[in-house]
């Protein structure tokens, strides 16, 4: 078995790196994932004992959490090249799909920290990287019961319909922010999560395009969590519906306050397309496993006395599904290492100075899309436009997150499927490597966006 | 565009039949194969108070086993095709699992009753006629699938199970994996390879009472999907069974019989397969007028409806590959054609596999969770491309010969 890393560039930090990250993988997290998948209630996977503690922890004991911070704030962001983080995302893939998602969107919220004017919103960046008892777990509230899809579309200009508005409010009063409002059960690390980037309408009359975000601490009262969901594949990914009853949470914790930016493609779409690159290089490994299950699966078993891996008909389909799996993984590596790369500069200038540089490009950042938000309005009385967003215009980086998501994810359903066929009957076994990661990848055409209604959002930016 | 039921059966009373069948699946069939899935464990599925019995007894109520058996014996003999076709479909909408196991023990049945012993043909009559305890259950090994025994008994591995004679009996010996009905069965009818002293083996098919000494029947597997059909080892070590319970395949009067029952049994596989995905379509048109996103049902996005429409024309291929069979077999009992059969079975799986996943894709998120109907479908029908026969091994086999 062999690959080679077509990635000439790859200097020693970062070798090592992957190294650190590919033996965590396959010691502690492809072992956890085994057996939280087994789990027949959600809820046992959560005990204190479970396997799923010593993957959060080992994680964060490796300092593998801190890719995504800042180095000003403790982080490796701006210390290593931009492909450290895919390269640890490939790993995680590589080892369980469900958890590699759980442990990345545990960060989001003090990766978003640091843009925040208010110091003690940026310091949750600097507890978290020092945080190794994972005390602190992020989550990404989007998805609503009534709106899933509704937010995809979001990003494109049929989100400024008002009929998609978040069923999720903020309304300002004073001081605070009173929300109210349901995230579905599909928000991931829901029920563990102790804060959230929680996107909120803020008016409905503007639809998706409405909506701001706010870093949202999750214990304020008023908050309640569903019972943890109970799904096909990506069992060990928590999940679970939050439930918001007049909650009311202080206005500094409102990161994006300006309605009618998240739908404009420079950002919203972006944002969503940064999203989507990690579940490329997630789910374009997860395939990888796959074929790699099938591959030592075929060279060591027979079929009717003869060696499957002999076999002319089985070579064609090991090649082909080898063939899928690279193109999937080098398409997502380039297209996550380019995203981190667009993000670094700015921070990697500011991280070797003070927190204080980031307060000025959150600053910087509210105070340019208000100026946006403003010259819409203005462009639409003056053109007339009815449809508010009719033509955005942005440059659109987003559809590479999608076109990488699409690819990879298709490529694991893809792969995981025909590597059963060549397990055959030992596959319909639970206790069967393969099963699983078929259920895994199943699950992947949908998370983050059902893959049709991705790129029907993404066809504007074409 | 109303959609037309396009199916034709010509015969009023198995018309009548199928419509039965319709209604005991949804109504019995279907909530038990969901419980059963979703219990811990394969235990479960032969407990006192499991459902499985109460889907038996009403399946015997409605006489739905006695087709394809003598009307001497207390069968039904042979009733209108089209209409075996759809009841077998309506089946496999309902649970896939439950389907494959009803089917078997019809099947296995139907093999006792080609033995032509006299204890035999008893058994068979008692099966007639039970329709409250259930006790009579018949079990297939695994490698009863699409293709005949007959194929495999030339050109396949040698039948895992041995039998010497000793008197008037058989000794039986070996180990047989993954036996659909093992835990349940009373009766199993296997392929077997007859050892006597001084003369070569034949291979033989044997129908053993599994409570005779000797018998050990294995833990019930756990399963990723079909989670309702009961499947584990059975070993034998010298049970003894009258020699006259196994008859040589390849005695060409009882060789064609066989190959009738196979071609059934092929057909009940295609069809049920073909059921699943039809409830996957159904369950996701249905679900398409009721989810709103976008400020409209998504069944009025073009995308949906395109997905709808893609999905529709392949389950109606497929479907109509089974009646297309099952209209030559009809004609033609004793000499049913293995490539198609196989053809069908590759089609009508992968089609109950792409089906059940674009139904997932229009469930969204949904369709994931245990609150909806979809995802064991998809893992029920997932089954049947390694089932059966490996889908990418029944077409090399298929084209042995062409
Ligand atoms: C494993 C997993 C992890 C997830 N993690 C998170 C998370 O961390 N945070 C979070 O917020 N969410 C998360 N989600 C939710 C995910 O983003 C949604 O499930 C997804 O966006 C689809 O929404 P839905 O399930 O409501 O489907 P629906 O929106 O109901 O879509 C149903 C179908 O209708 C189609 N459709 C809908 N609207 C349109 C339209 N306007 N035009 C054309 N077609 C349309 C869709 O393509 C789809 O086929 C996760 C989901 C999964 C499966």
């Amino acid at each position: 078995m062999g690959y080679l890393d077509l990635d000439t560039v790859l200097c020693r930090r970062l070798c090592k790196l992957q190294q650190t990250a590919r033996e965590f993988g396959m010691q502690v997290v492809r072992p956890a994932g085994i057996k939280l998948d087994k789990f027949t209630d959600p809820k046992d996977t959560l005990a204190p004992g479970s396997p799923l503690w010593a993957v959060f922890k080992g994680f964060r004991e490796l300092g593998l959490h801190k890719a995504m911070i800042p180095k000003a704030f403790g982080g490796t962001l701006g210390d290593y090249p931009s492909l450290a983080t895919p390269l640890i995302n490939e790993q995680m893939g590589y080892a369980d799909g469900g958890l590699s998602i759980s442990l990345l969107v545990s960060t989001m919220p003090f990766a978003f920290a640091v843009l925040s004017p208010h110091k003690e919103v940026r310091n949750w960046a600097r507890e978290y990287v020092e945080d190794k008892s994972a005390s602190m777990i992020g989550c990404w509230a989007i998805t609503e019961p009534d709106h899933g899809t509704d937010w995809v579309m979001g990003t494109s200009s049929a989100g400024c319909d008002p009929c998609t508005a978040p069923g999720l409010t903020a309304v300002k009063k004073g001081d605070e922010y009173i929300i109210n409002g349901w995230k579905s059960a599909w928000v991931s690390n829901g029920t563990i999560a102790t804060h959230a980037v929680l996107h909120v309408g803020l008016d409905s009359s503007r639809g998706v395009h409405g909506s701001g975000i706010a870093l949202c601490p999750l214990h304020l009262p008023g908050i309640s969590r569903g019972a943890p969901l109970n799904k096909i594949g990506q069992r060990p990914l928590n999940q679970g519906e939050i439930i918001f009853d007049e909650v009311k949470m202080p206005a500094k914790y409102m990161l994006l306050a300006v309605p009618g930016f998240f739908g404009a493609n420079l950002f919203g779409h972006t944002f969503l397309g940064l999203a989507n690159s990690s579940m490329g290089v997630t789910f374009a490994s997860q395939a990888q496993a796959s074929f790699d299950e099938a591959l030592f699966f075929a060279k060591n078993n027979t079929l009717n006395g003869t060696s499957l891996v002999q076999r002319p008909d089985i070579k064609i389909r090991l090649f082909r599904m080898f063939a899928k799996v690279e193109a999937a993984r080098l398409l997502a590596r380039k297209v996550s290492d380019h995203f981190f790369g667009l993000l670094s500069p700015p921070l990697v200038g500011a991280a070797t100075k003070r927190q204080i540089t980031f307060w000025a490009l959150g600053k910087a950042l509210n105070a340019y899309f208000t100026a946006f938000d403003r010259y819409e309005k203005v462009r639409q009385i003056s053109k007339n436009i009815t449809h508010p967003d009719e033509s955005t215009g942005m440059m659109d980086w987003g559809k590479y997150g999608v076109l990488s998501k699409i690819t990879a994810t298709e490529t694991a359903v893809e792969v995981a499927g025909q590597a059963m066929q060549i397990f055959g009957e030992k596959a319909l076994s639970p206790d069967c490597v393969i099963d699983k990661m078929f259920r895994d990848a199943r699950s992947s055409t949908i998370e983050d966006g059902v893959n049709d209604a991705l790129a029907i959002a993404s066809c504007e930016g074409l | 565009m109303p959609i037309r039921d396009i199916d034709i059966i010509t015969d009023r009373q198995s018309a009548a039949m199928q419509k039965e069948v319709k209604g005991f699946a949804a109504k019995l069939v279907r909530p038990a194969g969901i419980e059963l899935d979703l219990a811990a464990a394969p235990e479960a599925i032969f407990a006192k108070n499991s459902p499985l019995w109460g889907v038996f007894a009403a399946y015997r109520k409605l006489d739905l086993h006695l087709p394809g058996i003598d009307e001497k014996l207390g069968g039904m003999g042979q009733i209108d095709p089209h209409a075996r076709v759809l009841m077998a479909q309506s089946l496999g909408h309902a649970d896939m699992g439950l389907a494959i196991s009803l089917m078997v023990s019809d099947n296995a049945f139907g093999h006792i009753a080609l033995l032509g012993d006299k204890a035999l043909l008893k058994a068979v009559g008692d099966y007639c006629a039970d329709s409250t305890s259930c006790s009579l259950i018949g079990s297939l090994p695994a490698s009863f699938g699409v293709l005949p025994l007959t194929y495999e008994a030339t050109k396949g591995p040698a039948p895992a199970l041995t039998a010497r004679p000793k008197g008037k009996q058989l000794e039986i010996s070996g180990q047989l994996p993954r036996v659909f009905n093992a835990n349940i069965a009373s009766h199993l009818i296997t392929d077997i390879l007859v050892e006597p002293p001084d003369l070569p083996p034949w291979h033989g098919l044997a129908a053993i009472p599994l409570e005779i000494k000797g018998v050990t029947r294995g833990n019930p597997q756990a399963k990723t999907g079909q989670r309702s059909l009961n499947q584990a080892s059975l070993s034998f070590e010298n049970a003894r069974i009258p020699a006259a319970f196994v008859q040589n395949l390849a005695n060409p009067g009882f060789y064609e019989s066989v190959e009738r029952l196979t071609a059934e049994r092929a057909q009940f596989i295609v069809s049920a397969y073909n059921g699943a995905a039809l409830c996957a379509w159904e369950e996701a048109l249905a679900y398409s007028k009721k989810r709103v996103q976008g400020g409209t049902p998504i069944f009025n996005h073009k995308n949906i409806r395109f997905q709808l429409f893609d999905m529709f024309k392949k389950i109606e291929a497929s479907r109509s590959f089974a009646q297309r069979i099952a209209s030559y077999n009809a004609v033609n009992p004793k000499s049913p054609s293995y490539p198609h059969a196989a053809g069908a079975k590759c089609l009508a799986t992968e089609t109950a596999v792409d089906v059940a996943s674009q139904a997932i894709q229009i469930f969204g998120g949904y369709g994931l969770t245990k609150e909806f109907p979809l995802e064991k479908i998809f893992r029920d029908a997932r089954v049947g491309m390694i089932e059966h026969g490996i889908n990418e091994e029944l077409a090399l086999k298929a084209m042995e010969g062409a």
